[in-house]
């Protein structure tokens, strides 16, 4: 326990002789210190990858977005700025969204879309500045989004860094208990580690 | 949790009929009684030498809607003498809505009373000055209740600013000026 | 002058007075953020001054019961917005005791450095705010300076400025590279000497020692009564932090000490939160040194996203991700979290019935109560005193009106 102590005046502080030289001799220091200023816009932020703006879809080389509508992460957005809707389609993959609409007014940038994908098809780009002379302008859809991955490959390699939390093998028997009080028969075979994940799923819930 | 403590705590919980709720998922000793005995009960707890609850941390409602009764009103004590919390319980019924104050033993209760008042429409009988906190003075409903609409209800009235008397919203104004004009 | 003696000395030289009202509304450069307080005046004594709160309520406990745990985790940066992390360790930590998730030892060295972060960059902007308000300019620039320096080490840490969103349920989002957390003990290293400098510029300044030194006294007694917490509470006598009372995340490992005040006026609470400021850079440099190897997430897949290169590949760790995300269900039940907050006791009183929503979710908000005090501590003196007080209780509104 620290107790601050309370002071009394000395004669230079109490006739402000002292106080006066003080703050001079500060201010003086202080002209030639590095100024923290940005002259913004001239001088523009030069973000790191970490940095995370608003989100955009990723695009394959083919064109098409790897988004597969799940809707994860219309789910998870907190102001509910992300509506999906899905559709089929001829290519080897489940579904495909027929509309993705980002209202980058509501957006926040919390980076919880890009989180919970499960298949790295949206990501956050550097972009932080929004400017739109209507509200309508800033309520982007599929085609605005999209964003060849090349272009975003910084993005996608610091989120294999982060969220990629450890690089290990399929679940093996001895770490299959993940969850305490639940015993797995997990396998690295497709086949059987659907069922056993079935099992634990009903074991828990 | 001090021996001493819990024993003293059972001893006055049962002078005022009040009976122990199982421990919460944080450990906390808790008490329901009844809202009768509030008053004696606090007061107890506040001035027993041993335990020195002296300081009311948190007032706070529930609402059970569709149970009997309906509102259960929540308050969290601490003893600095202890470090010691404690969490004691009352209910009442959604016609009879009225609960004793706390701002006689605990100025702190000021407040967090207001509060709950304004956000759950239960009436504490006693404080000296049960106005609404948060939500404008004249309005109407209570939002916290389970039956309010999480979009929020607009107030009947609007409030013009012609010497701070309330009149009614003359016809065919808009419920918020502007608000349409903007083309999406 | 009391206002009896002024209003009866008036009476008897036969002179006409009348108590005035003042507004010192909700746009207003001093109040910090919206918030009114309807001045009573007699000349220029304060007789009563009712703050009038509830400009800026969002709704946020009603949020809570129609959103998802994850989904409300966001709106708790928003509460005091200058330290928005550790209102999200507060709810993290009420959802973890409540589902019985254990936080990784790394996690929780994580999450103490970041809680003193925002600690310090609270601390500097009331110390910035409070001393404007006061008069003193260049302090403002200064706390704002280190703040600025700060704030470049947590962009690059969590990838925002502020509302980082670090937080999870079971851990942090990600860990503090090597080269970071070199240079972020380095800039808490060299802190230490900035609190100093304010001290040199404001402790001993003749015009900061008489518009504090004896002015709104708050006693032991009466900071208790009314529910105070945090350096309020400590300026007045009562050494009560609850990183030392019931350490939570940690803390018991590190060494820090508590400032407490002898006196409760405001210059007593100017120099505990300027000494907090020192200890917290204190813990920070201790908690990069002895940062413990590990996980920084937990491994409760119940609760926590699964790491994502497993579920890419894995059936298991997908299903988890999808059940967590829309359906995480706490088990019943219910619990009262708090944390030593910059302003005081943040406490978070949830009550769980099973659902994907928290059944009531109540913040007790340390300003809130905070605000109590302003009418006590304003009656009786002169007006220039009231805004010395609201600078010294330091609230933040956000927090306040939720």
């Amino acid at each position: 326990m620290v107790l601050v102590k309370q002071r009394t005046l000395s004669f230079g502080e109490r006739y402000y002789f002292k106080t006066i030289v003080v703050g001079l001799i500060y201010t003086f220091k202080n002209l030639f210190r590095k100024k923290v200023t940005r002259s913004y816009p001239e001088e523009r932020l030069d973000p790191s990858p970490s940095f995370g703006g608003v989100p955009v879809l990723v695009a394959n080389e083919d064109g098409h977005p790897r988004c597969v509508a799940c809707g994860l992460c219309e789910f998870v957005c907190p102001p509910r700025a992300i509506e999906i809707t899905g559709t089929e389609t001829e290519r080897a993959i489940e579904r495909v969204p027929k509309t993705f609409t980002i209202d980058y007014l509501r957006c926040i940038e919390c980076s919880y879309c890009e989180e919970v994908c499960p298949e790295e098809a949206i990501v956050m780009s550097q972009q932080y500045e929004l400017v739109g002379s209507s509200r309508g302008s800033l309520k982007l859809g599929l085609d605005e989004l999209l964003t060849p991955a090349s272009e975003l490959s910084t993005r996608l390699e610091y989120i294999r860094k982060t969220y990629h939390r450890f690089q290990v093998a399929p679940a093996t028997e001895a770490n299959a208990s993940c969850v305490p009080g639940v015993g797995g028969t997990g396998s690295g075979v497709a086949g059987t580690a659907v069922s056993s994940a079935k099992r634990r799923y009903e074991d828990n819930y | 949790m001090n021996e001493v403590v819990l024993s003293r705590l059972k001893e006055l919980a049962s002078d005022a009929d009040a009976t122990a709720i199982d421990p919460a998922a944080d450990g906390l000793p808790a008490f329901r009684l009844e809202r009768e005995q509030l008053l004696g009960f606090m007061a107890d707890l506040r001035d027993d030498p041993v335990l020195c609850f002296t300081m009311l941390l948190d007032v706070t409602a529930l609402d059970w809607m569709g149970r009997e009764p309906r509102f259960e009103v929540v308050y969290h004590l601490y003893s600095v003498k202890h470090r010691q919390r404690l969490r004691v319980k009352t209910s009442c019924t959604e016609l009879d809505a009225r609960v004793p104050s706390l701002t006689g033993l605990f100025p702190a209760a000021n407040f967090h009373e207001r509060e709950t008042f304004d956000m759950f429409g239960v009436v504490f009988d006693g404080h000296p000055d049960l106005r609404r906190i948060m939500m404008p003075d004249e309005y109407e409903h209570h939002p916290l209740r389970k039956d309010f609409p999480m979009e929020g209800i607009e107030p009947e009235k609007v409030y013009l600013m012609k010497g701070g008397v309330m009149m009614p919203r003359p016809e065919g104004a808009e419920r918020y000026p502007g608000a349409g004009s903007q083309v999406p | 002058m009391t206002t009896q003696a002024t209003l009866s000395e008036a009476a008897d030289r036969d002179l006409h007075t009348e108590l005035m009202t003042l507004n010192m509304g909700p746009q207003h450069p001093s109040t910090h953020g919206v918030l009114q307080i309807q001045l009573t005046l007699d000349g220029e004594t304060v007789v009563d001054a009712e703050p009038v709160l509830g400009y800026l309520h969002r709704g946020k406990e009603k949020h809570a019961e129609h959103m998802p745990y994850l989904q409300w985790l966001p709106m708790m940066d928003r509460l005091d917005y200058l330290a928005p992390l550790q209102s999200e360790i507060a709810y993290s930590l009420a959802v973890e005791k409540l589902c019985g998730i254990e936080v990784p030892a790394k996690a929780q060295a994580i999450r103490v450095v970041l809680a003193e972060c925002m600690r310090l960059t609270s601390h500097l902007v009331w110390f910035a705010c409070s001393a404007l308000e006061i008069g003193a300019v260049t302090p403002f620039f200064l706390a704002f300076r280190e703040r600025e320096d700060l704030f470049d080490l947590l962009d690059e840490l969590t990838g925002l400025r502020t509302n980082q969103e670090f937080i999870r349920f079971g851990g942090v989002k990600g860990e503090i590279p090597a080269d970071l957390a070199r240079r972020l003990k380095a800039w808490a290293d060299r802190f230490g000497p900035c609190v100093d400098e304010y001290e040199l510029l404001l402790s001993g300044n003749r015009i900061w020692y008489d518009r504090a030194r004896g002015i709104a006294v708050l006693t032991t007694e009466q900071a208790i009564q009314l529910g105070l917490t945090g350096p309020n509470l400590r300026a007045s006598g009562h050494p009560m932090d609850l990183r030392k009372d019931e350490p939570y995340s940690g803390y018991e490992q590190y060494d820090f000490d508590v400032a407490v005040g002898t006196v409760g006026d405001v210059y007593d609470r100017y120099l505990v939160r300027l000494e907090e400021m020192r200890q917290a850079a204190r813990i920070i440099s201790q908690a990069l040194e002895g940062m413990p190897e590990g996980e920084h997430m937990a491994r409760d897949y119940r609760y926590v996203l699964p790491p994502k290169d497993r579920v890419y590949s894995s059936m298991e760790e997908l299903i988890y991700q999808f059940k967590v995300v829309t359906d995480m269900r706490p088990p019943k039940g219910e619990v009262y979290q708090a944390i030593e907050a910059t302003k005081g006791e943040l406490g978070i009183y949830l009550v769980s019935e099973g659902g994907t929503s928290p059944y009531r979710a109540h913040i007790r908000a340390p300003s809130f109560v905070n605000m109590m005090a302003i009418k006590p501590l304003c009656v009786g003196r002169p007006i220039a005193d009231v805004v010395a007080v609201i600078g010294s209780i330091d609230f933040v509104m956000g927090e306040c009106d939720r």
